[in-house]
């Protein structure tokens, strides 16, 4: 199973990977938006970075929760689908798994898709931060 | 708005009534004056009355984004801080990279225009599409970073925030405003906010901002401006040294300023080269949108107090070390947190410093003028101690607090040792040395900054030309045009250190097309950079500044620096009629109409 790994010791929080998945999925710069979400521990002064992004595990948790089917698995790329047209906004998504983001101006549900299998953000990272071992 | 890149409108606060709006940005601003530095010259231009107390309540505060700002520009992190300059009374913008200006224009604002006081303690909370004031009563005297932490603790970690300290407070007159540990510092900001009585600024923003351009697209075309400066040969100098690493570089060429000026090389830069600063070097940082990655953040001690801050930076470095006499790392390092933490310029700290260093060398002044406190040049004991007194603007302090000139007037001696134009304290780099420099310190409409003309670059560096850098000639014109590129970065706003990692004015232009779908050439880059500093000039003109402000202090025209074997000086009133001519201004230094004519500004 593939998946973007992120290496903490790395990342110098630019937000590059946030604002370019965000900018490829929804046509503007959103970080809020995006499918991956960098955030800095709030619990000590310039602490550490935390990377939120899909990590193609969690049993699934997002689809079993979905009561619509707007969450699918797709199986030959390995990646959750959102069906948006199936969507009720309930957010229950939302509190099932970490890694589920919303687009807060679209109501989208953003789960990262590796980019059909070139992932934008770790391409981006200008530190390999942000790694990804290749076709599933 | 018609353009990409915005977000078509600025939030209005009126802190006299408490209450915010929304103002349209227009096409026509926009299209002349692009954003950020060029922004903030029109909208002050426009509302300030002529004359007014810049510590008054009729002085007004721009936040201003810029059209690349959180666009994927590289380096396009940066938000301007416009003010009335309380230190110059000239017209003035600072700018702080970090997370705060993209967080604002995802917020829906390209900027902020802040009127009026309020008669308690407030923070600005901008909240997406709302905004609003709350209180501040608990933060009043709290530190920069303590501020903030407390905010985030108040409002969620999810927020941006920027902050007064003390010195703010109390209107140091070069007081910053701080987002995390970047400042806009230069000229005071904060000791507007502070007589404002503006705590604190946090901002969340939800919502992104679309660009001009198809989206495929214009991710290959900003790939490739990231990539040029990726594979840039500069650039490992800046993400392992930070900005330090020209420190030792500048000293072999005799032009770093040591001791007030007094000499431009010290004796050993060895113990504040950037290996030694790299040793307490913990992680690195950016700032948004960013790869560069000049930032660091440190963790070191000195006496038994211990400190985790951001990395010194080389004119902090600079200020409080070498220009004080001296290269105790770790008291200039502690000097440069206090500075943060209080929310004092590190320059203008350290030149005050240094102004009183060499009074007190020169008989001028005694310990009984300093309350005890030992002004010697190369007494490295007394920097924090200084800079504590300067925030809480106790005794001598108080003096200091009026920065290097400031200090001078009050006592009614010793004007001549402040090393400052227009009341902005010099930069690290020597005029005798890099005449360039020089002479846009003299004629930068906020004073003497050193980020305005960059002409170490082409005087020293060979980046964009190669000009002997003690000879005055062509450097009306390099400065010049120096000056009106410069423009359109801080209007963008990009980093200048882009100037040195291969963005090249043509590059420039591309960053602002990109996002905004205008077409910008590279001859409208220096169009509109000429259109900013013409009209900070007239603001300037307007508030009583003459020909004669455009002056470096005398010592450079009559004393060559000890250590160099040129014994080169400076005068750089030979080359002011040169320099105003390319500016079609007339022999007072003012903008001819036809010259307005051709900019639009009439």
């Amino acid at each position: 199973m593939q998946y973007i790994e992120f290496h903490e010791e790395k990342c110098i929080a630019c937000d590059l990977c946030s604002g370019v998945c965000s900018l490829n999925k929804l046509g503007r710069v959103q970080p809020a938006g995006a499918c991956i979400r960098v955030t800095r521990d709030p619990g000590e002064y310039f602490g550490g970075m935390r990377c939120s992004v899909c990590d193609m595990s969690h049993d699934r948790a997002c689809i079993e929760s979905c009561p619509e089917e707007a969450l699918v698995w797709d199986e030959a790329a390995g990646v959750v689908r959102f069906v948006q047209p199936l969507c009720t906004e309930c957010g229950v998504c939302l509190d099932a798994c970490p890694n589920v983001h919303l687009d807060a101006v679209g109501a989208r549900i953003m789960i990262c898709d590796l980019c059909d299998g070139d992932p934008l953000c770790a391409k981006w990272c200008p530190e390999g931060a942000l790694t990804w071992g290749g076709a599933s | 708005m018609t353009y990409g890149g915005y977000t078509g409108k600025f939030l209005t606060v009126d802190l006299d009534s408490g209450t915010c709006g929304s103002l349209p940005l227009g096409d026509d601003l926009a299209e002349k004056y692009l954003g950020g530095r060029g922004f903030v010259a029109k909208l002050l231009y426009d509302m300030l009355p002529r004359g007014i107390d810049p510590l008054g309540p009729q002085n007004v505060i721009v936040f201003a984004t810029g059209p690349a700002t959180g666009t994927m520009i590289p380096t396009a992190s940066r938000i301007a801080i416009g003010v009335k300059s309380p230190l110059t009374g000239a017209i003035s913008a600072s700018y702080m990279g970090g997370h705060f200006g993209p967080e604002l224009k995802y917020a829906g604002w390209d900027g902020i225009i802040i009127t009026g006081v309020s008669d308690k303690p407030v923070t600005l909370v901008v909240d997406d599409g709302e905004a609003r004031l709350i209180d501040a009563g608990h933060l009043w005297g709290k530190d920069t970073v303590e501020t903030q932490r407390l905010l985030l603790k108040e409002l969620g970690d999810d927020f941006r925030t920027g902050a007064i300290g003390p010195a703010g407070e109390n209107c140091v007159l070069y007081g910053t405003f701080m987002h995390v540990q970047h400042a806009a510092g230069r000229g005071g900001p904060g000791a507007v906010f502070g007589s404002k009585k503006l705590k604190a600024v946090a901002v969340r923003g939800s919502g992104g901002v679309s660009v001009g351009m198809p989206t495929g697209e214009y991710i290959a075309a900003c790939k490739e401006l990231h990539d040029i400066i990726m594979e840039d040969p500069v650039r490992p100098a800046f993400r392992w040294a930070g900005t330090t690493g020209m420190l030792p570089v500048v000293n072999e060429a005799v032009g770093l300023p040591y001791r007030n000026h007094q000499d431009d090389k010290a004796p050993d830069v060895g113990p504040i080269h950037n290996d030694e600063i790299a040793k307490y070097v913990q992680r690195y940082e950016a700032c948004s949108g960013c790869n560069v990655i000049c930032g660091s953040v440190v963790e070191f001690e000195r006496q038994g107090r211990k400190y985790r801050s951001e990395r010194i930076e080389h004119e902090s470095v600079w200020a409080l070390g070498p220009n004080c006499g001296t290269v105790d790392l770790p008291a200039i390092m502690e000097a440069n947190f206090v500075c943060d933490h209080l929310g004092l310029d590190t320059m203008s700290a350290g030149s005050a410093i240094a102004w009183a260093m060499e009074m007190t060398e020169r008989g001028l002044l005694t310990r009984e003028d300093t309350d005890g406190l030992d002004f010697s040049f190369g007494n490295a004991d007394v920097l924090r101690e200084a800079v504590l007194k300067i925030s809480a603007r106790e005794g001598f302090g108080d003096v200091l607090a009026l920065g290097s000139r400031g200090a001078a007037r009050k006592l009614g001696k010793g004007e001549e040792y402040a090393m400052q134009v227009k009341g902005l304290d010099m930069s690290a780099y020597g005029p005798r040395a890099f005449t360039g420099m020089g002479l846009s310190f003299a004629t930068t409409a906020r004073g003497a900054d050193h980020n305005k003309a960059f002409t170490v670059a082409a005087e020293f560096l060979g980046v964009l030309g190669d000009y002997d850098r003690y000879s005055l000639e062509g450097k009306a014109h390099l400065v010049k045009t120096m000056q009106d590129s410069t423009a359109i970065i801080d209007s963008l706003i990009m980093c200048m250190f882009t100037v040195d990692l291969g963005i090249s004015v043509d590059l420039y232009a591309r960053c602002a097309s990109l996002p905004t779908g205008m077409s910008i050439t590279a001859d409208d880059v220096y169009t509109i950079g000429e259109r900013i500093n013409t009209l900070e000039r007239l603001f300037n003109i307007e508030e009583g500044f003459t020909r004669a402000d455009d002056a470096l202090p005398a010592r450079f025209a009559t004393e060559a620096a000890p250590s160099d074997p040129g014994a080169h000086t400076l005068d750089i009133a030979a080359v002011l009629d040169e320099y105003y001519a390319e500016r079609q201004w007339d022999a007072a230094g003012k903008p001819r109409p036809e010259l307005l004519t051709r900019l639009g500004i009439a």
